[in-house]
């Protein structure tokens, strides 16, 4: 518990002595890769909570400050930890801050306050519980000053982590808190019209009565007050509905349609439903903020715990690569190392590090200043904030507060830092970062209605945030409730057939591999199998369901073209001019470039049964079942976030080290990915076959984006213009014409039969597929093998890069260079392994000298029929 | 399945052959190790057409032109305007390098075509009938479309001189010969025409002579060298005719079977499948003529009046195409999907497998109608050497029409299949690239 007050520096060693508080060391995530050893462990902390989570409380008039929802809702993460006493520390810093403040300049009648939301970062270092605490108030026609103050918060038992990401929960967190605040609106606006509806009633009862009983005084005071009241809402009415128009210059403001607003009910409602709410409990915060928004929100906070999922060093190693692999273009595209960003980022990306280039001298104050106004650009005041100094100037004296860290009401909780330290102190703390950044929002400052999507480079780069898209789209007509129903009965059960086997998987992971693989399996592994496939084949539907919708799939193809067209065409000109031609006209363009990012997933059916959602720790499973309320389907379908490619990368690591382990030919299949010969897997098991396509497309050089080069699952029967598209290929169902064009094309394919565990295709003799694939490692982790594996393909990638260019300079000079070609004879020591360095040097030299349609590389060698040789 | 190991009906008649046929997956000869797919057409490839160095031209029964770029493989050109199928492609030079196109459609109409814009520059329609070949006389100046009737025109499409039509059939095909003969084959005969240009720059067509030696419809027609032209039948005759005096010099009858003691007539009336020794396709390189007959290969030594080489189960199905490249290497394509590439060897000591095919080998004019006996046998024959299979091209799912050579550059395959394919040499063409990116990289000072 929280005892004695806090200001004890943070070095302090008693976090490191309390490791006995972990109760259950079993449930710990499985990033702690490292197992908990009972002394002095570097990784235990005070926390009561196990692992990071996002606190929603509010400040209630009757209670005071409590929780409302965590997320994830599961009290195996939160432990012990007192979530009341928590919510009382966080909500009383702040309520203060941005609280209701009424203006005292205000026309006659009430005035609604958009007040800013605050972003505090506040700590107890004692109990290593550490908060980034984004306040926000909602609009209650019932309630105090008519404001519900509540806050989110991303609860950490590291304050480095906090700080390191700050941008990052900043954004996440502006995020929900405006989608909350839009649906909020929304709802506060319906209320006010029936409120309005109801004293407009009152009030023409009350005439009648006048009228009927010709005027008492007493009557006449009434319809004055009422009459008085009615302006008032009317006025409130007009306040909340205008500001979504003087929001919309705002690139990020999130119109909702006026559309949408429940029309007007013929009678009145009943008098007494507002009365008597008063008088016990406010609303709760389902009845705050309409019901899609309020899962959208909810979609967000989840997505936001994902991608902060783990701790620092994981966070700061895949922001690393992520980032480094984007800059290494000349070699990125050969394997798929990191999770693909979508080439739309890239070039954004690219764009911003340009700008950055030309005013890199005059970033400093400026762009400080600048970045300081997107970060709470969410309202209607802007704040300014003057770079490096102190103060702020609002024209709103009532929302003026400084947040630099002294206003702390709680004695025993400390601000630890705000957008404003943390903006001073950030170089100090997160310089890695610092460049990207400065970049980015320099860039809004060129591009203000355009390019709101470079502000979430970074956070994108590890999340791929689709929702805008239909949360926009959506507010139209296009999302029918009884359309929503049907699909959500299936994502339910979908939930409900997956939760059962899941753990399972992922104990089989620990049990080195001692799983059904192949059809010799007991009658469980069957069943599951079948469960599975329904569940995928459920996802499929799941994922044609967006398409229904007529607006949508419009608007998707139109993006999907100018995407297509920006692939083919890489110029950065070409491609900021047809950003410019767009024709999305009243919608902030970010949500035309988010849907771009969910195009892929909508596109390409075979991504749809990949994307594995309940697919991670166990305590995923139990979370999202044991949730009260299922998200909203149509945001989950279009979310290809990057923890799901992460984790089906893991799946796929495992995947492929079955493989290895189990077929005595792993080498061979691997040799004929690596030299581009298309490898065809055939099985009568469908989902075998595609958990093993699944496996290996970790090999397969330039996937391309969205892994346009892998066909988990082809129908009819083999072209040879297939092959030019594809080089790895499931076939489930082999009739016998598929049969007969997969003899035709024997040449230029490999063929692996699961049922017969046989393959067809070269031999392979060397070494460089050992390293890559070696059955007698003692890896037996997924996620260890991925690891290895990606360091061998990093390093494959380079030593192709080397010889891609020595190999030029040699033809262009025609020097040759006796000692290069001595040491890579001594690396690679076959002419195997040549094929291999000389197939991707070739892919790299395509890639960027390429015209024409893609040609197809093939050898005349013999083939031998592999049988599997390993006992299973 | 493995059709090209199990063979055809040929191959299973004659199990030797079909193991001399499967050249497996190895195939140290065979350079085409990189293929590019050329999507565009949408229906049967037919045509293909070499403009220059690095560009031609292909058409089918879409009545699509589409002109294609052979080192990247890019379409350069959409040529449209035809409404029904190609029958007739032919280039026409036009002088200072500049090529231009001749299509003929059964739209009947003639076009030309500006390859390098896309633009139709001529065209001709509403002719009474469509045209079935086309002839390009580069002295001239002129050309000649043969179909129902024979018409000349001059590089400004004028029609300079017009003769009726011959027969139901029609000018199968054309050739030119030497003293501004023409030579045009119809239905059976072949008809010697003289293009005269008059003083006021009219032509004139004589005819000037008719070679009636075949028993079947002519298919093919070709040159040899200047003093000597070709022509090949339905019923398997290989006739070889002197370019000056237009009589016939040699006579060649290729048989499936052994000889029936009957006439030619009885058998070419008997034959269940005439067209297994058809000659659909003749081609020479001045000293050798390869036929294609049926799904055989013939090679022809004009000097020796002789086959020096053949195969009498090529293919598992009718050749379309063959050619003879260099230092006696072959090509040809097939009904199968195939292409096959050959090189003519010296037998090696080794006796020549006993079952090889029939011939009746007749080395003079008519006379030599009577069948030959039974004793004819190839291995009597003196020089034969043999084809050996040095590498097949698969890939096409359709019959492959023809195919078109470009040297180092490659070779482009048409089909049925709607598609063309350009194979090439994957060595070279990854040196090629290599270059590229080399070049690049100093022209952007990096990438």
């Amino acid at each position: 518990m929280i005892g004695s007050p806090d200001l004890l520096p943070f070095t302090g060693s008693g976090g490191f002595e309390e490791e006995g508080e972990e109760p259950e060391v079993n449930t710990l995530p499985e990033e702690f890769s490292v197992r908990l050893s009972p002394p002095h462990n570097p990784w235990s902390s005070a926390a009561q909570f196990h692992r990071d989570f996002i606190l929603v409380a509010e400040f209630s008039e009757q209670v005071g400050p409590k929780p409302v929802l965590t997320i994830p809702n599961d009290p195996k993460v939160i432990g012990s930890f007192d979530l009341n006493h928590f919510s009382v520390r966080i909500m009383s810093v702040d309520y203060q801050a941005s609280g209701p403040g009424h203006t005292a300049s205000a026309p006659p009648g009430p005035r609604l306050n958009f007040s800013e939301d605050s972003r505090v970062i506040l700590g107890d270092s004692a109990e290593d519980s550490f908060a980034y605490v984004h306040h926000l108030t909602l609009y209650d026609l019932e309630a105090r000053g008519m404001v519900r103050p509540f806050c989110m918060a991303y609860v950490c038992s590291d304050q480095t982590k906090l700080m390191e990401n700050f941008s990052e929960l900043s954004e996440c967190f502006s995020q929900a808190s405006d989608s909350l605040k839009t649906g909020n609106r929304q709802a506060f606006s319906s209320e006010l019209q029936r409120k309005l509806q109801e004293l407009e009633y009152r009030r023409r009862a009350l005439l009648e009565d006048t009228h009927a009983s010709t005027g008492a005084g007493g009557r006449a005071d009434e319809l004055e007050a009422l009459e008085h009241l009615i302006l008032n809402h009317r006025e409130l009415l007009r306040q909340v509905t205008s500001y979504p128009n003087r929001k919309l210059q705002q690139p990020d403001f999130l119109p909702y349609d006026m559309a949408d607003l429940p029309s007007e009910p013929s009678s009145p409602c009943l008098p007494s439903i507002a009365s008597c709410r008063s008088e016990s409990l406010l609303k709760p915060l389902e009845e705050l903020c309409n019901f899609y928004f309020l899962s959208l929100v909810k979609n967000q906070l989840a997505d936001t715990e994902r991608c902060l999922r783990g701790d620092r060093s994981i966070l700061r190693t895949a922001h690393i690569s992520q980032l480094l692999s984007r800059k290494l273009k000349l070699t990125n595209f050969l394997f798929e190392l990191c999770c693909p960003v979508d080439a739309e980022e890239e070039e954004e990306e690219e764009e911003a590090e340009r700008v950055l280039g030309n005013t890199v001298g005059a970033v400093g104050g400026q762009s400080e200043k600048h970045g300081v106004e997107l970060f709470s650009c969410v309202e209607e005041i802007q704040i300014k904030m003057e770079g490096g100094e102190g103060g702020r100037a609002t024209p709103d004296p009532s929302a003026f507060t400084d947040m630099m860290g002294s206003v702390t009401s709680s004695d025993s909780i400390e601000v630890l830092g705000t957008e404003k330290s943390y903006r001073s102190q950030r170089g100090a703390v997160v310089s890695d970062s610092r460049e990207t950044r400065v970049g980015t929002t320099d860039v809004i400052l060129q591009h203000p209605a355009g390019d709101t999507g470079v502000r979430r480079l970074r956070a994108s780069a590890r999340r791929a945030n689709s929702e805008d898209s239909i949360e926009v789209l959506s507010t139209t007509e296009s999302i029918v409730p009884d359309d929503l129903s049907a699909i959500t009965e299936e994502e339910a059960e979908h939930h409900t057939l997956t939760n059962g086997f899941e753990e399972e998987e992922e104990s089989e992971d620990d049990k080195v591999l001692k799983e059904e693989w192949m059809k010799n399996t007991a009658t469980a592994g069957e069943e599951r199998a079948e469960s599975r496939g329904r569940k995928e084949l459920l996802e499929e539907i799941m994922f044609n369901v967006p398409d229904k919708d007529n607006s949508l799939t419009e608007k998707n193809n139109q993006v999907h073209e100018d995407k297509m067209n920006k692939l083919l065409q890489a110029g950065d000109t070409v491609e900021s001019r047809q950003k410019k031609s767009r024709p999305v006209f009243d919608l902030p363009v970010k949500m035309a470039l988010k849907s771009v990012e969910a195009e892929g997933a909508v596109r390409t059916p075979s991504y749809a049964p990949l994307r594995l959602l309940s697919v991670d720790e166990f305590s995923d499973c139990t979370s999202f079942t044991s949730s009260s309320e299922p998200p909203s389907p149509t945001t989950f379908n279009l979310t290809s976030t990057c923890v799901e490619k992460k984790r089906k990368r893991r799946r796929a690591g495992l995947r492929a080290l079955r493989f290895i382990k189990q077929l005595s030919f792993s080498q061979h299949a691997i040799f004929c990915l690596l030299i581009g010969r298309p490898l065809v897997i055939i099985g009568g098991d469908e989902r075998l076959v595609r958990k093993l396509v699944d496996g290996l497309r970790l090999f397969l050089p330039a996937p391309g984006a969205d892994g346009y080069a892998v066909m988990s699952c082809l129908a009819t029967s083999l072209q040879l213009t297939d092959l030019l598209t594809w080089r790895l290929i499931g076939i489930h169902s082999a009739s016998s014409s598929v049969l007969q064009s997969l003899t035709q094309l024997s040449r230029y394919i490999a063929l692996l039969d699961l049922d017969q565990k046989t393959l067809r295709c070269p031999s392979y003799a060397g070494s460089l597929v050992g390293f890559l694939a070696n059955p007698h490692t003692g890896i037996s982790r997924g996620l260890t093998y991925l690891l290895h594996l990606e360091s061998c393909l990093t390093a494959l990638a380079n030593r192709v890069l080397l010889q891609t260019f020595t190999a030029a300079s040699q033809l262009h000079r025609a020097i040759p260079e006796e000692k290069d070609s001595q040491q890579a004879q001594q690396l690679y020591s076959s002419e195997n392994d040549f094929q291999v360095m000389h197939f991707l040097t070739d892919l790299i030299a395509q890639r960027h000298t390429g015209h024409g349609p893609p040609p197809l590389r093939f050898s005349y060698s013999s083939v031998q029929l592999h049988r599997n040789t390993y006992s299973t | 399945m493995l059709r090209w190991i199990l063979g055809g009906r040929e191959a299973q008649s004659s199990g030797q052959k079909s193991s001399v046929l499967c050249i497996g997956e190895e195939q140290p000869k065979n350079c085409f190790t990189e293929l590019q797919v050329l999507k565009g057409h949408f229906d049967i490839v037919r045509f293909l057409v070499q403009i220059d160095d690095f560009r031609f031209a292909s058409a089918g029964d879409d009545g699509l032109v589409l002109v294609w770029n052979v080192e990247t493989g890019e379409r350069l050109q959409e040529l449209r305007g035809h409404s029904q199928q190609i029958t007739a492609i032919s280039a026409f030079p036009c002088g200072d390098g500049f090529t231009s196109l001749i299509t003929a459609s059964s739209d009947r109409s003639l076009s030309l075509w500006d390859p390098d814009t896309g633009n139709r520059v001529q065209t001709i329609s509403d002719l009474q009938s469509s045209v079935k070949c086309l002839l390009v006389l580069g002295r001239l100046s002129a050309w000649l479309s043969g179909g129902e009737e024979l018409c000349v025109w001059d590089k400004h499409f004028q029609l300079l001189c017009h003769r009726q039509k011959h027969s139901d059939t029609g000018i199968a095909a054309l050739v030119e010969l030497p003293k501004n003969c023409v030579a045009a084959a119809v239905d059976k005969e072949i008809v010697i025409y003289r293009v005269t240009m008059t003083s006021d720059s009219s032509v004139l067509l004589d005819e000037i002579s008719r070679c009636s030696d075949h028993h079947d419809q002519i298919r093919a027609l070709i040159n040899v060298n200047d003093g000597i032209f070709a022509s090949g039948s339905h019923a398997g005759e290989l006739i070889l005719w002197d370019s000056a005096n237009f009589r016939n010099v040699a006579y060649e009858h290729i048989l499936w079977e052994e000889p029936h003691p009957g006439s030619q007539t009885e058998i070419r009336l008997a034959a269940p499948k005439p067209s297994e020794m058809s000659v659909q396709h003749l081609t020479s390189d001045g000293r050798l003529i390869l036929a294609a007959v049926g799904s055989g290969l013939y090679v022809y030594d004009v000097v020796a009046k002789a086959v020096v080489a053949y195969r009498k189960a090529a293919h598992d199905s009718n050749v379309l195409h063959a050619t003879l490249l260099s230092d006696g290497e072959l090509m040809s394509c097939s009904e199968d999907g195939s292409v096959r590439m050959w090189e003519i060897q010296d037998l090696p000591l080794a006796a020549e497998p006993a079952s090889a095919g029939f011939f009746g080998m007749w080395t003079f004019g008519r006379s030599s109608k009577q069948p030959g006996p039974q004793s004819k046998k190839v291995l009597e024959i003196p020089n034969l050497r043999t084809l050996e299979l040095t590498g097949d091209l698969i890939g096409h799912s359709g019959a492959v029409q023809m195919f078109l050579s470009f040297r180092e550059k490659g070779l482009v395959t048409c089909s049925t299949d709607h598609l063309l394919i350009l194979w090439k040499d994957g060595e070279r063409q990854s040196r090629l690239r290599s270059q590229a990116l080399f070049q690049k990289l100093e022209e952007n000072g990096g990438l």
